[in-house]
């Protein structure tokens, strides 16, 4: 095991997990570079349960590039079975090129997206708190996911339902709401499929 | 969610999609309708998510609405197929409207009159252009230049030869090219389509017809040519970039892809008729191939045979993935003649379209020369089969090849048929 970072969650929990792993998250890898190695990263405002649940994504994350925010592309360089040409490898473009030829990446690309797909398959209640969590700790694949994940949830629901899900209040004044529909009147049945 | 920045919300909202579900969830609250109206990136139309009552009038409206509604559009996609037509004025207000900040345009539909929508779209920041619609495409350089435009996607549209290359030109980032359905006009001054890019890498047309095609384009790494294509002199004048060719159910008289194949990785050449001396000739410099995929070749002259695995074996030492399907009847010593194996090909696929008991021999000797191999597929075609005898033919290959797979335990077999 490499070298390893400590982290506390709000309700005092710790966590030791490997740097790789910690590092997914811009924060957690500024924090740790000012820091010295051997103390331990509070983080208030992420609990046990949810923190888990975040390493859990970063340690599947730990050494893949990041398939999410580029186009699904892995750098040859990362490519166990190319020799890893240097000709533009860095580029997202010339890599999807490398993974439309390469089907061990290609492949290992798609099982991950799936295994991402399944992990934000959940309540909205903790697609809720990962948004949070990844917001905070400012974990890019995390927000990805998480945000496709709430998309999923919230498709199809019409404003009442939404408003009972994140118990949001109908903030509108009646002359706003008023406007709002008439604006969209052709929305007689919105959500008729 | 009351605590999440309210961009989160419009980034979720942009990930819904379609824009029923975004104006519809707008209504929520206040935070949620700010979000649309400042923090939507995406927004898509679609034909399918309306009523189907709704007229053409009525959806452009409905879409002046909600684009106009918005702040930042960066992805915008409007597809109606052939569904409905849209007046010209409305689309080129959509257009005008998302000018500064599109980065992404897909618009399939018609438009009457005719809409030039390269004219009227954003220039400076996009990035990807999908036209979809049957158009006349013209292009005027003087004043038109798409500084960002990475890729490009044209289908169903009409355009000349001329404005294609003229396209190119004002295209200065150029990196990927579709063409799909597309009806390229030539004249007597212009009969062939030329097309220059030194930074296109990647080419896939599909059902193009066009006599002439010249492509001078130092990095470019794929070409695809498929599926009823109609092309009668193809020159690439590259420096050595290309890296997969695939070429599928065209026709081509004339194909030309450069000398330098140091970095040609993949050829898949399938339902295509070959000059085959000279085809050869052209692939056999690609000494670093990894994947090789010649399917249902016809050969132009009656006594080609085929690439044989001795041709194979010496021209492309670093194949990792062999697939052929040639009709084997005749010519069988000559597909298995010399003895060098194919040291690194661990995925070997062998086909028939025509059903004889040479194929089963060739099985067997294809497997002999690859000492590496991993896995072996099988792939025939039982739709044309029209006698007891050619299906008892068909029983016997498989019995037989499974038979002698039992050697090979660790050969991982798999039978395709059609």
């Amino acid at each position: 095991m490499g070298k390893t970072i400590k982290l506390i969650s709000g309700d005092g929990e710790m966590f030791e997990v490997e740097e790789a792993v910690a590092f997914q998250s811009n924060i957690i890898k500024s924090l740790a570079d000012e820091d010295n190695a051997d103390d331990c990263i509070p983080l208030p405002r992420v609990d046990s349960q949810i923190l888990s649940k975040v390493l859990e994504f970063c340690r599947k994350h730990a050494n893949s590039p990041s398939v999410h925010t580029k186009f699904a592309a892995i750098p040859s360089e990362l490519c166990p079975k190319h020799d890893g040409s240097a000709a533009g490898a860095s580029s997202s473009e010339s890599s999807s090129a490398h993974s439309e030829t390469c089907r061990a990446c290609y492949d290992a690309v798609m099982k991950l997206v799936q295994w991402d797909l399944e992990f934000v398959k959940v309540d909205l209640d903790l697609i809720h708190h990962l948004l949070k969590a990844a917001n905070y700790l400012d974990i890019e694949d995390l927000m990805f996911m998480a945000v496709e994940g709430a998309a999923n949830a919230i498709r199809g629901n019409n404003p009442e339902e939404i408003r009972k899900l994140f118990d949001l209040e109908n903030d509108f004044t009646p002359e706003e709401e008023k406007e709002i529909l008439k604006e969209y009147s052709w929305l007689d049945d919105p959500f008729e499929p | 969610m009351e605590h999440l920045p309210v961009e989160i919300i419009g980034d979720i909202l942009s990930r819904l999609g379609t824009a029923r579900d975004v104006v519809g969830l707008s209504a929520t609250c206040r935070k949620w309708r700010e979000a649309y109206k400042k923090y939507l990136h995406t927004l898509s139309f679609k034909f399918g998510d309306w009523p189907r009552d709704i007229t053409a009038r009525q959806l452009e409206i409905l879409i002046t609405q909600t684009i106009s509604q918005t702040v930042g559009l960066q992805c915008l996609s409007i597809h109606m197929g052939s569904a409905h037509e849209f007046a010209a004025v409305p689309v080129i207000a959509w257009l005008m409207y998302t000018r500064k900040t599109l980065q992404s345009l897909s618009y399939n539909g018609h438009t009457i009159p005719n809409v030039n929508v390269p004219e009227q779209c954003s220039r400076h920041k996009l990035q990807a252009l999908d036209l979809d619609h049957h158009s006349i495409i013209r292009v005027e350089p003087t004043y038109l230049r798409f500084t960002c435009l990475k890729s490009l996607s044209l289908r169903h549209v009409i355009i000349s030869a001329l404005d294609l290359s003229i396209l190119f030109t004002v295209c200065p980032r150029i990196e990927s090219l579709t063409l799909d359905v597309v009806e390229i006009v030539t004249s007597d001054s212009q009969s062939s389509m030329e097309l220059s890019s030194p930074t296109l890498k990647c080419i896939f047309a599909e059902k193009v017809s066009v006599e002439k095609i010249i492509l001078e384009a130092d990095n470019l790494e794929s070409l695809h040519l498929l599926n009823d294509s109609n092309i009668g002199f193809l020159k690439l004048n590259g420096k050595g970039s290309l890296q997969h060719l695939k070429i599928d159910d065209i026709v081509a008289t004339h194909l030309e892809i450069g000398a330098n194949l140091d970095n040609l990785k993949v050829i898949d050449v399938s339902y295509f008729m070959i000059k085959l001396p000279k085809f050869y000739q052209m692939i056999s410099r690609a000494s670093k191939l990894r994947t090789l995929r010649l399917w249902a070749v016809a050969f132009v002259c009656k006594d080609d045979l085929f690439i044989d695995v001795e041709s194979i074996a010496v021209s492309f030492p670093e194949l990792k993935h062999l697939a052929l399907n040639y009709d084997i009847r005749d010519g069988l010593l000559y597909a298995l003649r010399g003895s060098s194996t194919l040291e690194n090909v661990n995925v070997l696929e062998l086909g028939w379209t025509i059903i004889s008991d040479n194929f089963r021999l060739w099985v067997f000797g294809m497997i002999r020369r690859c000492p590496n191999l991993k896995k072996l597929v099988i792939h025939g075609v039982l739709s044309g089969m029209k006698t007891d005898e050619q299906s008892q033919m068909v029983t016997n290959v498989t019995s037989s090849v499974l038979r002698l797979m039992r050697k090979y335990i660790h050969v991982d077999v798999r039978f395709v048929y059609d």
